[in-house]
């Protein structure tokens, strides 16, 4: 036991020894949250470019165009009609509100009839102004009907909730989906760099095997099962660090909310290190040099990914792909973090987490099988 | 006391019969040549001694106990210095040392003292702060030897541990060796340098196919050959050198001329020096070098494998 912990204190002191891999496996964490955020943070934050067209002129439109101006993220210009299509076109513009000639008259008379909203991007755009503009212009109408034409009588109310009997207030709402999206999006690519972050650590076995330092220590009292068993903590402990590392820095530091109890996320994340090493291993069992474990990893690592969601929602690829994920336990791992996101507790999702410890033990037993087929002074155990 | 029996030890890989049925004793506080051709099972019999690989079948036991069932036992009592250089380049001279010496359970005050024995031992205390990457392959072989005996082991096995340095380095090696012998470690010493293992070694095992086909000290491995010795004479002009009365002289049975030098093959058990200068002299031809040689191991070894060492 004493050779054991000296050895892993051994591997712990050459990865020590060289700050930039250091950096390497401890700063990867920040990258997954980083990709994360470029790719679901600018998600519903834009703002819609609205353009106005005032052929009325009058005090009702030029006070709508004022109220639309108000709303929150709505960039509004005024433009002229021959410039409508252009401005569509090219994305200038995501919508153009017109106010035709009328326009007062009709909400005088409680008929607002005399306004076009024009966009090529379709309902996705022009729901959340409509639904604005169309509050707005309900509240004008109906005082254009309680004044029954009288637009000395339209004005006293008006005025009257210009002053604040009657005023639209609007308030921004978090999108949560938002958020949920960017801490399963950093945990997705967090997998990622897990897996490749394992490999590397257990390629340094290959390393060693290269360097003949393997052999080496295979004449000490330092056995195969203990010298890969070394390396399975070291790897591990990078692992879970990484994960630690991630969840700090999405809960305290960039503030997303996961919407998942810490320790179950500690828990899932830590079942998954077993199976990161464990698959690390089979890739380096099946390998007799660096570059072939090289190629093992880009053969394997990134198209599984790819099929279990850790790059985009896996329900966006087709049936069939869908089920190849059920195979993949990243994928099964993101499912267990995304049912403890919908509320669901960690004994509910026993079954999950069994799935998740069978991946890790058969990968386990299919790297033991090949280290102990070897029968030369290459052998592993 | 035999520090090392090897009973009919064999190793297969398939088909192939690596090492057959070898046997061998190497007594304590010999140093031990082991020479074999690569692939005449030399590196898989150290395989085995030092726990790299198990045996198909046979016996090795170490200071008579079997190191199949004493593994640890064996391991603590056996330092290697393996062909390869087997050092952390990231890691200084003295941390390497350490390194290995801590698992073999070394720690504290105990570890420092032998860490820092093993590095003066081999002539790099002033190098200890040093890493690897700046040293020459010399001082890198004498590093993979401190390595190898900072636990103070019984027995050393040392594979070709002067491949590829200086002459200088060679030395030091060599001499490192005769030093530790008179220490009281038992060492095995392979190499390919013959000249290496008749300096230092005094006892020889010669390996092929997976066997012992000779074994003992150098003068009887000679022995064991030949019963013949040759004269090399170099003279000025070799016109008008007639070779047959040469033929005559007592105890030569061959004469071979080659550019001016003349080869005479004679019986060992013969003294016809004198004899063969008289011939010279009397027939006025000039002598400029002469020359005794005794069978060497390169040729004991090229006699009873039919190849050289290098193939």
């Amino acid at each position: 036991m004493k050779d054991f912990i000296w050895l892993t204190k051994h591997f712990f002191s050459l990865i020590l020894k060289k700050p930039k891999t250091l950096l390497l496996y401890l700063g990867t964490p920040l990258v997954s949250i980083g990709i994360a955020f470029l790719l679901f943070g600018s998600m519903g934050t834009e703002s819609v470019h609205v353009g106005i067209i005032n052929d009325d002129h009058q005090k009702l439109a030029t006070e709508t165009i004022q109220f639309i101006q108000g709303l929150k993220q709505m960039n509004v210009k005024q433009i002229q009609q021959k410039d409508v299509s252009n401005q569509l076109a090219s994305g200038n513009l995501d919508l153009v509100i017109r106010f035709q000639p009328g326009f007062t008259k009709g909400l005088y008379s409680g008929k607002p009839n005399q306004v076009e909203v024009i966009s090529i991007k379709g309902a996705a755009v022009t729901t959340q102004v409509e639904s604005y503009l169309n509050h707005h212009l309900d509240q004008l109408s109906k005082m254009g009907q309680a004044a029954n034409g009288d637009i000395k009588m339209f004005e006293q109310i008006y005025q009257g909730t210009k002053k604040g009997s009657l005023q639209v207030v609007t308030h921004s709402t978090q999108d949560e989906s938002i958020n949920d999206q960017i801490s399963t999006g950093s945990i997705g690519y967090l997998l990622v760099i897990m897996l490749i972050s394992a490999a590397n650590l257990s390629g340094t076995i290959l390393q060693e095997k290269e360097n003949r330092t393997y052999f080496r220590l295979l004449s000490t009292p330092i056995n195969a099962r203990k010298f890969v068993l070394a390396n399975v903590c070291v790897n591990m402990s990078i692992m879970i660090i990484q994960a630690i590392i991630t969840i700090l820095l999405m809960t305290k530091v960039f503030n997303i909310q996961t919407h998942i109890p810490v320790w179950g996320l500690a828990l899932v994340m830590i079942l998954y290190s077993f199976v990161a090493v464990a698959i690390s291993l089979v890739m380096i069992s099946f390998s007799n040099s660096s570059s072939t474990a090289s190629t093992l990893q880009n053969i394997i690592i990134t198209p599984t990914c790819m099929l279990a969601g850790c790059f985009w929602p896996v329900e966006i690829m087709p049936n069939f792909v869908q089920r190849i994920a059920d195979f993949l336990p990243q994928h099964w791992t993101l499912e267990t973090l995304k049912q403890l996101q919908l509320g669901e507790s960690i004994s509910q999702l026993s079954l999950h987490l069994a799935i998740i410890c069978a991946f890790a033990a058969a990968f386990f037993l299919i790297a033991i099988y090949k280290f102990s087929r070897n029968d030369d002074v290459r052998t592993f155990l | 006391m035999n520090i090392l029996e090897l009973t009919k030890l064999t190793k297969k890989f398939g088909d192939f019969i690596a090492v057959d049925q070898l046997t061998l004793s190497i007594a304590e506080g010999e140093i031990f040549g082991l020479l074999g051709a690569n692939g005449a099972g030399k590196s898989t019999t150290i395989n085995m001694v030092s726990g790299l690989i198990r045996a198909t079948s046979g016996e090795i036991q170490l200071m008579g106990k079997s190191i199949t069932n004493n593994r640890h036992f064996a391991k603590m009592n056996i330092g290697v210095v393996p062909q390869d250089i087997a050092i952390y380049e990231d890691l200084t001279a003295y941390e390497n040392v350490k390194f290995f010496a801590g698992l073999y359970g070394l720690r504290g005050t105990k570890l420092d003292e032998q860490v820092k024995k093993a590095l003066e031992f081999v002539g790099l205390s002033d190098r200890h702060k040093s890493f690897p990457k700046n040293f020459s392959g010399g001082m890198k072989r004498r590093l993979n030897i401190a390595c190898a005996i900072a636990h103070q082991p019984k027995l050393i096995i040392m594979d070709e541990p002067t491949v590829g340095i200086d002459p200088q380095s060679r030395n030091y090696i060599l001499n490192s060796v005769r030093k530790l012998n008179e220490m009281g470690c038992t060492i095995i010493y392979t190499s390919h340098y013959m000249e290496e293992v008749e300096e230092v070694c005094s006892q020889i095992a010669i390996v092929d196919h997976g066997k012992v086909i000779a074994e003992g000290t150098k003068e009887q491995l000679k022995s064991i050959i030949t019963d013949t010795k040759d004269v090399w004479v170099e003279v000025k002009n070799i016109d008008g050198l007639k070779l047959e009365p040469i033929q005559t002289i007592n105890g030569v049975l061959g004469v071979e001329v080659s550019d001016n030098q003349i080869k005479i093959n004679s019986d060992m058990g013969v003294n016809n020096l004198n004899a063969i200068i008289q011939h010279f002299i009397t027939n006025q031809i000039e002598i400029h070098s002469i020359q005794e040689k005794e069978p060497n191991l390169e040729s004991v070894f090229l006699t009873l494998t039919g190849r050289s060492l290098r193939d």
